[in-house]
């Protein structure tokens, strides 16, 4: 019963996720990788996302720490963080590195 | 390759091998899930150059790359040229961004695709049409026929063939016209690189191929066709004349393609590439090693002679079987090896021809066969040679500058067949020989090894050359005969096999040796499986023309 119930409320959560633009549809390309030979790949990819995710911004923070900020590194970063993001369908990560890249071309710290 | 061909009987696409480079994780687990999912072969690489050793240390382990653009180790688009030079794989590039400007960037470098990311399996399985596309632009696979898609294909490939010229800094005169003559079309487009010299062109579409055709079709193609006439008829306001001429052009190359690949012997070499070469291959023979050069320096010469050649080409598997029969009869061989030897010089044209397929042949044939087989290429080679002598046209100047590099390639291949024909020894005349040519040939071959031009060399071989020139020029085509039929005299061994000397030195005179890997390479690399292909090599009619004797000399004469 606790079971179902955890599910249920993941499924909305994902669902939530979706709606508030999130996720796009190459999370569900993800989903449909998912397979019997590979149980956890959905697991393993976002994981590896996170990782990945965690070192961009540590590197995009100490960037944005110099001053003035190393705009070609940021966007090097960005670019980087935008294409992990677009693998899992993170859309609203991705749409928001983009809005950051322009920032940095435009050399505009604010961003 | 062949392994294309195999697997594509168990289902092509199934089990194409894709070599995945990317330096984001993330995606690289991505990919090769969804590639797995395609039932693809996946290899994955996170940096360019790792991708690039895996793919030099495995030449063949690969049918295609998709690589990103980004990587912190190598640009993406330097990969991408690489990997067009070395392995000439089709490469897809896929980056987050799909700026036009990077879009034609990996285009005009020689992208076969260009994916944004996020990439899709549908995407992902549809790659193999590269793997396809590459194969069928490859002279030796008759898949391409007339429709329109397939000239559509046809078209890509030729377009691929001169990015790839241009990458390597090849003048190809057609495309640099071309070039210049299309910028207008597409001024306003901003073209990001201005060091890659390639403009957009006209694209051909189905209907405006087909107005091309249907134009063609009134004019009558069999005529000289201009191709203003072409364009009055098409009536289309905005090509111009240049559009129309390369696209004659290119379409006549494919026609000529079609025509050739359901011949064996020109399978080697499309015409297509043929008649590019012709014209422009001289310049573009710096030294990388791709299947097209190779391809381009034996279409120069099988190209001006095929008209000739056709005929004895035709003749060629039962010949060579009669020939390979021949050689491994270890009673008569002492006498007729020598025997069909020694006509070659009758042969003139045709000789010179077989000295080139010849070549090509004995890389893959082995055992027994290759010591009579090498030995008589190589007096294929002498023959010819002196032919070249003979007559110094401009076509066999042209034929000289296709085969000529094989004897230093090949050296090896006949140090090392000579040296194990004297250890067989099938008789005293050959014995000795071999063994001068063993002696002879070795030192040749260290000198290309070292591969140095020495001057002095080469003035030496020149002079050389002419004297035998002179001496072969007193002796008839019949005295040769008549001694082959008597008695071989070992001096007639040694006579060629200064000749040989001379040729291969004379080789670095001219700035093609560097063809000699190519061709070779061509062999391994490109789908000659073995001995079923050597036997629809046709060269070897020529063989059995002498050994059936006589009459067929004549011929050869007649045809010298």
């Amino acid at each position: 019963m606790g079971s179902n119930q955890l599910k249920t409320q993941l499924a909305t959560m994902r669902d939530a996720l979706f709606k508030q633009g999130f996720l796009d549809e190459q999370f569900i390309q993800l989903e449909e990788l998912q397979d019997d030979a590979n149980p956890n790949f959905v697991e393993e990819v976002v994981t590896l996302f996170f990782r990945d995710s965690v070192r961009l911004i540590n590197s995009v923070e100490q960037a944005l720490e110099k001053n003035p900020p190393e705009f070609d590194k940021l966007d090097k970063y960005m670019h980087q963080f935008k294409g992990s993001s677009s693998s899992i369908g993170a859309a609203k990560v991705k749409s928001e590195t983009s809005l950051f890249r322009e920032y940095c071309k435009q050399g505009n710290a604010e961003g | 390759m062949e392994s294309i061909i195999s697997s594509r009987n168990n289902g092509f696409p199934a089990g194409l091998r894709v070599l995945v480079v990317d330096d984001d994780q993330v995606w690289l687990k991505v990919l090769e899930r969804m590639l797995i999912k395609c039932s693809y072969e996946v290899t994955t690489c996170c940096l360019a150059r790792e991708a690039l050793e895996v793919l030099r240390k495995k030449k063949d382990g690969f049918d295609i790359v998709i690589s990103d653009v980004n990587m912190p180790d190598m640009d993406g688009f330097k990969l991408l040229e690489l990997v067009g030079l070395e392995m000439n794989l089709p490469v897809i590039m896929m980056s987050v961004d799909g700026e036009t400007s990077r879009v034609m960037k990996g285009v005009q470098h020689g992208a076969c695709d260009y994916l944004l990311k996020p990439v899709r399996m549908k995407e992902l399985q549809n790659i193999w049409q590269h793997v396809f596309r590459k194969k069928i632009n490859k002279p030796k696979n008759g898949d391409g026929h007339e429709s329109n898609d397939d000239m559509e294909k046809a078209r890509n490939g030729l377009d691929e063939l001169e990015d790839w010229y241009l990458i390597n800094g090849g003048d190809l005169n057609l495309s640099k016209k071309r070039k210049d003559n299309e910028n207008h079309e597409y001024d306003n487009q901003d073209n990001s690189d201005p060091s890659v010299a390639k403009k957009a062109r006209v694209v051909w579409s189905v209907e405006l191929h087909k107005k091309f055709l249907d134009a063609l079709n009134q004019i009558g193609f069999d005529s000289k066709v201009g191709p203003k006439k072409i364009l009055d008829l098409m009536n289309v306001p905005w090509l111009t004349r240049e559009n129309v001429a390369s696209h004659l052009q290119k379409y006549r190359l494919y026609l000529s393609r079609l025509q050739k690949q359901n011949e064996p012997k020109t399978s080697f070499c499309s015409t297509r590439q043929s008649e590019i070469t012709s014209k422009d291959s001289p310049k573009s023979f710096d030294l990388h090693d791709s299947m097209m050069k190779q391809q381009n320096q034996t279409a120069s010469c099988s190209f001006r002679y095929s008209s000739k050649e056709v005929l004895i080409q035709d003749m060629a598997p039962e010949i060579l079987e009669d020939n390979s029969m021949f050689s491994f009869s270890p009673s008569t061989k002492c006498t007729k090896v020598l025997n069909s030897d020694i006509s070659y010089p009758l042969k003139s044209t045709c000789g010179s021809r077989s000295g080139i397929t010849n070549s090509f042949i004995s890389p893959a044939i082995d055992g027994n066969f290759t010591p009579f087989q090498s030995q008589k290429q190589s007096r294929g080679e002498e023959t010819s040679m002196l032919q070249f002598i003979r007559q110094p046209k401009e076509d066999q100047d042209m034929q000289r500058h296709g085969y000529l590099p094989l004897p230093s390639q090949q050296s090896h291949v006949q140090a090392d067949s000579s040296l194990y024909a004297s250890s067989v020894n099938h008789g005293i005349y050959i014995r000795e020989s071999d063994k001068l040519h063993s002696s002879t040939i070795q030192s040749v071959c260290v000198e290309y090894k070292s591969s140095c031009v020495n001057d002095e060399h080469l003035t030496a071989s020149h002079t050389d050359l002419f004297s035998i020139e002179a001496s072969e020029d007193t002796s008839s085509p019949k005295d040769f005969v008549d001694q082959t039929t008597t008695n071989v005299s070992s001096n007639m061994e040694d006579f060629s096999l200064d000749e040989h000397l001379e040729v291969r030195q004379f080789h670095p005179i001219q700035d093609y040796t560097c063809t000699e890997n190519f061709r070779l390479d061509d062999i391994e690399v490109f789908d000659f499986p073995g001995m079923d292909l050597v036997t629809e090599l046709p060269s070897h009619s020529d063989y059995s023309y002498d050994l059936l004797d006589y009459p067929v000399k004549d011929q050869g004469l007649f045809i010298a």
